[in-house]
C-alpha cells in the first residue's frame, strides 16, 4: 500500500475519541434549544439571510465598497515602527518610473534574471545566459532577442494567450495587492520581523492559496529588499531593487543595434498548442534525462535546464536547424505551461518512460470542454471522460 | 439517503424526536471534523452547536433534499471557518515571542490528544498545515464531497482547491515521513 493511500484511510476514518458526559452536554443544549423554538418562533432571519443580502445586487455593491474603504482605511493605519507603515513599503512600486531587480525563479538555486524596466518595456538578462539580452514590448507583445556575441538579432511575436503575462514582475505584484485589496472578504494580516543578512525587515504578506505576495522591507526606511510571489504551482523571489534609475531609450528599444543582423526566427508564441507542450516533453525525456519524464512540470524547471540543453543538444551530429527546433520546442513548451495553468490539470510523469503507451502522464481539461484530454507516455493524446480518468 | 429524508420530514414536521435521531447518528462525525479542523476541543463543540442550533432555528423553511451527512459537514466546517478566522484576526504575532513569522503552521501541543492513538500523528500532521489545506483534505476525504462542492465552499475555483490538496497531502507525507508505514 502506498503512503498516500494509507493517509487517505486514516483521514477517511478519523474519529475523536467518545465522551459520553460531553456527548449528553450538547444534546441537552440542543435540545433545549429546540423545546425553545417550539414555544417561541425564532426572532432570527431565516438562515438565508445572507444568501438574500448578498444577492441584491445594491447591497452587494454598497457592503463590497464599505468593506474596501475599512480595509483600506485599515491596511495604511498598519504602523509597524513609527517610521515605517505599510504605505510606505509599496509607495515605490506603485510610483517608480523605472525600476531595476533580480529575480530568481523557484528558490535561491534557480539562475539569476535580471530587469530593467521603462514604461511596458523591459530589458533581460539572465545569469546562465550571459550572451543573450532580450527586450520585451508588453504593449506590441514582441520580444526582441539579442546574441551579443554573434551579434545577431531576431523579433518573436508573443501577441494571443500570451500577450496579458507580458508584464513585468512589479506590475505582477502590483496586480495582486490592488486585488487583494478591492476583495470585499480581505483582512489584513499582522506584520511580521525577519533578519536578511543581518538587518531587521518587516513583512507584509497578502493573498491566498492561489496568488500570493510577500514584501519584505527594511524595517528602518520601509524600502523594499526582498518580494515574494507565489501563484499556484510557480514561486519567485525578487531582490535588489532599484527605483527611478536612468534608462537610456537604446537599452530598451525594438530595433537592434547597429551591426546587429535580423535573423527569423519559427519560434511564435503567439500560437501555442498542447502540442508545444508534448514535443517539450521529449525533449526533456530524450536529451535532459535518462529516458524518463521530469518530475515536476513547472515553468521555473524549464528556465533551470535552458543552459543543460544548450550542453547537450550543441556536440551532437544533427543539422543546425534540428538543434533549434528542440530548443524552440522546449521554449514553446514551458511558454505553454502558462496557458495549461489556467486549466484544470495533473502530472503524473515523473518516471515514466518516453514509449510507455499504458502509463498516461498528464491529463487536463481545456476551459469549456466537457472531455479531458489524456497524454499517455508515447506521446499519444486521447480524449476522456471525467469518470474515465486515471486515479 | 432514504433513512435522511424520512428523518427531514419528520423533523420539519416538529417531531421532537428527529433531532435527537440525527445527533445521534452524525454528531461523532461532526466532531471529529470540526476537532481535525480547529484542533481545539470546545471550540469543535461550540461550531457543531451552531450547525444544531441553526437546523432547529431554520426547521420550518429548511429542506435538505439530499445526503444529512455531507451537508452537516459543510455546516460545520463552515462554522469552524469562521471561528478560525475570528481567531486569526485576533491573533499576536511577535518576533520575541516565537522567533519567527506565523502563518498559521504551528502545532498546538494538544492537537493529537483529541484522537484515538493511530490517528494522533495524523491529527498533529494536519494541525501543521494551513488552515484552507486542511479543510480541503478533510472535508474531500471524511466528508466525502467533490473538489467541485469543496471550491464553492471556500468561493475559490478548483484549480486552487486541487492545488490546495497536493500541497496538503505532500506535507502531510512530509510531516509523517514513514511513521504510518
Amino acid at each position: 500500500m502506498k503512503p498516500t493511500d494509507n493517509i487517505v484511510q486514516l483521514l477517511t476514518n478519523m474519529n475523536v475519541t467518545p465522551d459520553p458526559d460531553s456527548d449528553r452536554q450538547k444534546l441537552d443544549a440542543v435540545l433545549r434549544a429546540q423545546a425553545q423554538s417550539h414555544l417561541n418562533p425564532p426572532a432570527d432571519l431565516p438562515p438565508n439571510r445572507w444568501r438574500t443580502i448578498m444577492e441584491n445586487r445594491i447591497t452587494k455593491l454598497t457592503t463590497a465598497a464599505a468593506a474596501v474603504l475599512i480595509a483600506g482605511v485599515i491596511i495604511f493605519s498598519l504602523v509597524v515602527s513609527p517610521k515605517v507603515t505599510f504605505a510606505d513599503v509599496i509607495k515605490p512600486l506603485f510610483e517608480a518610473d523605472t525600476f531595476a531587480y533580480d529575480l530568481v525563479f523557484g528558490g535561491e538555486e534557480g539562475p539569476v534574471v535580471h530587469d530593467r524596466v521603462s514604461g511596458n518595456r523591459i530589458r533581460r538578462t539572465t545569469s546562465d545566459l550571459p550572451n543573450m539580452v532580450l527586450i520585451i514590448d508588453a504593449d506590441a507583445a514582441k520580444i526582441l532577442r539579442l546574441d551579443t556575441a554573434g551579434q545577431a538579432a531576431a523579433l518573436i511575436d508573443i501577441a494571443g494567450p500570451l500577450e496579458q503575462q507580458a508584464r513585468h514582475f512589479i506590475a505582477l505584484v502590483r496586480e495582486t495587492i490592488e486585488r487583494q485589496m478591492a476583495d470585499p472578504d480581505f483582512e489584513p494580516a499582522e506584520p511580521f520581523r525577519r533578519q536578511i543578512d543581518g538587518r531587521k525587515v518587516v513583512g507584509y504578506s497578502l493573498g491566498d492559496d492561489r496568488q500570493r505576495v510577500t514584501i519584505l522591507a527594511d524595517a528602518d526606511t520601509g524600502a523594499p529588499m526582498q518580494i515574494e510571489l507565489d501563484w499556484g504551482r510557480e514561486s519567485v523571489i525578487l531582490r535588489n531593487f532599484e527605483f527611478n534609475i536612468p534608462i537610456p531609450e537604446d537599452q530598451v528599444s525594438m530595433n537592434p543595434p547597429a551591426g546587429y543582423t535580423m535573423h527569423q526566427t519559427q519560434m511564435d508564441l503567439s500560437n501555442l498548442s498542447d502540442q508545444d507542450l508534448i514535443e517539450s516533453l521529449r525533449v526533456w525525456a530524450e536529451y535532459l534525462r535518462d529516458g524518463t519524464f521530469p518530475p515536476q512540470l513547472l515553468k521555473q524547471e524549464y528556465v533551470k535546464q535552458i543552459p543543460l540543453l544548450r550542453e547537450k543538444l550543441g556536440p551532437l551530429p544533427i543539422p543546425d536547424e534540428e538543434k533549434e527546433k528542440m530548443g524552440r520546442y522546449f521554449i514553446q513548451g514551458m511558454m505553454y505551461l502558462q496557458i495549461l495553468n489556467e486549466m484544470e490539470w495533473h502530472y503524473a510523469g515523473a518516471g515514466v518512460r518516453l514509449g510507455d503507451a499504458s502509463t498516461p502522464i498528464l491529463w487536463y481539461r481545456p476551459q469549456g470542454s466537457e472531455t479531458w484530454r489524456v497524454i499517455y507516455g508515447d506521446l499519444r493524446v486521447e480524449e476522456a471522460a471525467s469518470d474515465q480518468l486515471p486515479q | 439517503m432514504l433513512q435522511d429524508k424520512r428523518l427531514m420530514r419528520r423533523f420539519n414536521r416538529g417531531d421532537k424526536e428527529a433531532l435527537r435521531d440525527i445527533y445521534a447518528l452524525y454528531k461523532d462525525d461532526l466532531v471529529s471534523l470540526a476537532c481535525a479542523l480547529l484542533h481545539d476541543k470546545t471550540a469543535a463543540e461550540d461550531a457543531v452547536h451552531d450547525v444544531f442550533a441553526r437546523l432547529v432555528a431554520g426547521r420550518e423553511t429548511l429542506k435538505i433534499t439530499r445526503r444529512l451527512r455531507p451537508y452537516l459537514l459543510s455546516a460545520v466546517a463552515n462554522a469552524a471557518r469562521q471561528h478560525h478566522r475570528r481567531q486569526a484576526s485576533r491573533a499576536e504575532v511577535s518576533l520575541e515571542a516565537h522567533g519567527s513569522p506565523d502563518f498559521g503552521g504551528d502545532c498546538p501541543p494538544d492537537a493529537g490528544a483529541l484522537f484515538g492513538e493511530q490517528q494522533q500523528s495524523l491529527a498533529r500532521a494536519l494541525a501543521a498545515l494551513p488552515y484552507e489545506q486542511r479543510e480541503v483534505v478533510l472535508l474531500r476525504h471524511f466528508g466525502d464531497l467533490k473538489f467541485k462542492a469543496i471550491a464553492a465552499r471556500q468561493n475559490t475555483n478548483l484549480n486552487t482547491v486541487q492545488g490546495r490538496y497536493r500541497y496538503a497531502l505532500e506535507k502531510l507525507r512530509s510531516l509523517l515521513n514513514g511513521e504510518l508505514l
